[in-house]
């Protein structure tokens, strides 16, 4: 088990993505129906959270983990992903404020991921020239724009009142309205996760992801390799924007409700903070952050006034005396991290 | 007119607060290479001490003044020894470091807030007779031209400091090649630690003089942060003469868009200049070296 552990396998690691993929499918659906534990609507809404910001932390990861660019900006990402699938899908605002059609949920939230990648990859222009110094304070301007942009304009967003009633995904007419069943948007939630973790191993794995890598090893060195820095590090940029922007859309239709406090400068920091908890440039580490943050979130709610110090506590904590994250404990962690993250939804 | 010298004046005491923060993270930059998001959070932390001192206990202002600012100084140079130099030692990347003062940044913004709870502090006013000074037809508050005043004296002080005194010219010779002015006997790390101590000073004198206008207040760091950046960035980051003209340049911008335009507009202006810079002239005004 020592050098090639069970877990450390292609095999192993198959069976092991097969055993939490069941559970995870499973679990909820035994609950739903009473046969364990009981019946619980805020549960799902904790897994239908981890499960967003599984996908934003990981479009963060390819970004940050993969290619070494910092972003302090991706709560504006996740601000124009909420905010463009209620304005195209919301019949009192937006598009159906001017033209009386809106658009079908899933389509729009699809779109919009599409939008913000494009608008990643202009933000990523002049990003991919700059020295990493200023990326951050680019990308946290971008942040503070948009969050500027959906507070003040108010004929367009309803400025800090927010928009209410946003409608429900329905596919075909199946509808994943969160108002009756909150399990049946869990599922649409993972069915997101999974294919955009899917998507991202492969990306990882290809020639792109390799470049990736390669720029954040040693910008240098790969531009001498023939890899194209700029255009890579724009492509990084629009695949994190469309993970965030896609998150942002599936966020809006389940929580109903959206106004800028969601997209301030602090929730960037927390996208950061979940990450780098987790541990980037893996698979596992993004899904661990997400999770275990969320956790502590919730359970941190009666100490609202505190949360925000515990993450600077945290953060500062995880860059001085484990980089790696929890990822990085140990070399067959992801297999340990599979059982407890199977443990964690039994409680 | 008198609106427009009053403006102009509120314009230059904002101006002189960025450019208080935009020299401390031009100083920073030139002396370690690494950005410090800690600036504006430690003015507003600056001005919470001095309001305490000040407010609270009555001590004499400028005695709470020069308390605060070596408080603050000590906070500053702690925070390099404690977090910054250890990250440095273990060869950690650069964006662990930024990461490292945003982190710190949080704290003390959620410190200020356990401490001096949440509400908005109105600061006392600093002088006993507060009527204000007639220019022509305006009338000027005393505690804005001592806000232009004492940030002016600062600034000269600082510049005599660097260039006229042993010590000023040792930190410049470390932010110019760190190996070559250890070669020369020169205590690199001492340098750093004290110009990050002399950046937390610098935001806690803007800070102070800023507290009787804005009221003190936890969210001020957050609120003024990235327009110190703005300061920096238009003037070019790392040079120190470009963060003082860039940051007033941001002050007035700041206050005349607010006056004549709109003032739901102002921050989209200031923060859209400062990206066009980025894009179109990241050097900024005075030729700095950013690119990668």
């Amino acid at each position: 088990m020592k050098k090639n552990g069970f877990f450390e396998t292609k095999k192993g690691k198959t069976i092991a993505a097969a055993v939490i993929l069941a559970l995870l499918v499973i679990i909820p659906l035994l609950m739903d129906n009473n046969i364990i534990l009981k019946q619980n609507k805020y549960f799902y809404v904790l897994l239908c959270l981890i499960g967003i910001y599984t996908i934003i932390t990981s479009g963060l990861d390819i970004l940050f983990g993969y290619t070494g660019q910092i972003s302090f900006g991706h709560a504006g990402f996740f601000c124009i992903g909420a905010y463009g699938s209620v304005l195209l899908t919301h019949p009192g605002w937006g598009l159906g404020k001017l033209t009386g059609y809106v658009l079908p949920p899933i389509l729009s939230i699809l779109l919009v991921a599409c939008i913000t990648a494009c608008i990643g990859a202009l933000l990523a222009v002049p990003a991919s020239k700059l020295v990493f110094h200023f990326l951050s304070m680019l990308t946290i301007a971008f942040n503070q724009i948009i969050y500027l942009i959906a507070n003040n304009f108010s004929w367009l967003t309803n400025g800090s009142i927010g928009i209410t009633s946003v409608p429900a995904v329905t596919i075909l007419g199946f509808s994943f309205s969160t108002v009756s069943s909150k399990l049946r948007y869990y599922y649409l939630v993972l069915f997101f996760v999974i294919v955009l973790l899917v998507v991202k191993t492969h990306i990882i794995n290809s020639r792109v992801g390799r470049g990736l890598i390669a720029i954040r090893e040693n910008p240098t060195a790969a531009n001498g390799c023939g890899i194209n820095v700029a255009k890579y590090k724009i492509m990084s940029f629009a695949i994190s924007a469309f993970y965030v922007g896609l998150a942002g859309g599936l966020y809006v239709h389940m929580i109903g409700f959206v106004s800028p406090d969601t997209f301030i400068q602090n929730t960037s920091v927390i996208f950061i903070t979940m990450l780098l908890f987790g541990g980037s440039g893996n698979l596992v580490g993004p899904i661990l952050g997400a999770a275990v943050i969320t956790f502590i979130q919730e359970g941190l709610q009666s100490l609202a006034d505190y949360r925000m110090l515990i993450y600077g506590v945290l953060l500062l904590i995880i860059i001085l005396f484990q980089p790696q994250g929890l990822s990085g404990l140990g070399k067959t962690f992801s297999g340990l991290a599979a059982r407890g993250k199977g443990g964690e939804s039994n409680g | 007119m008198s609106m427009f010298i009053s403006l102009l004046v509120g314009g230059l005491v904002l101006g002189c607060t960025y450019g208080m923060l935009s020299l401390g993270l031009s100083l920073i930059y030139q002396a370690s290479g690494f950005m410090n998001f800690t600036q504006a959070n430690l003015l507003m932390f600056g001005a919470f001490v001095c309001y305490q001192f000040f407010g609270v206990w009555e001590i004499p202002f400028v005695i709470s003044l020069i308390l605060s600012v070596a408080i603050m100084f000590c906070v500053g140079w702690g925070i390099e020894r404690v977090v910054i130099r250890r990250l440095v030692a273990k060869k950690a990347k650069n964006v662990y470091v930024v990461l490292s003062t945003i982190a710190i940044s949080i704290i003390i913004e959620n410190l200020a807030m356990l401490i001096w709870n949440p509400r908005q502090h109105y600061f006392p006013s600093i002088f006993k007779d507060s009527s204000p000074i007639k220019i022509g037809s305006a009338s000027i508050g005393k505690e804005s031209l001592l806000c232009i005043v004492v940030a002016l004296a600062a600034m000269v002080a600082l510049h005599f400091f660097l260039n006229k005194t042993k010590f000023g010219t040792a930190m410049r010779a470390a932010a110019q090649n760190k190996t070559a002015a250890s070669c020369m006997g020169i205590n690199v790390n001492k340098t750093i630690g004290i110009t990050y101590g002399i950046a937390a000073a610098l935001a806690c004198l803007g800070g102070i003089l800023i507290a009787p206008k804005m009221t003190a207040y936890y969210q001020v760091g957050n609120q003024i942060s990235m327009k110190s950046f703005a300061g920096a960035v238009i003037g070019g980051y790392g040079h120190i003469y470009g963060a003082i003209v860039g940051a007033m340049f941001v002050g007035l911008l700041e206050t005349f868009v607010g006056a004549y335009i709109s003032s739901a507009y102002k921050e989209l202006i200031v923060y859209g200049v400062m990206i066009l810079f980025m894009i179109i002239k990241p050097s900024g005004l005075f030729n700095a070296k950013v690119y990668e």
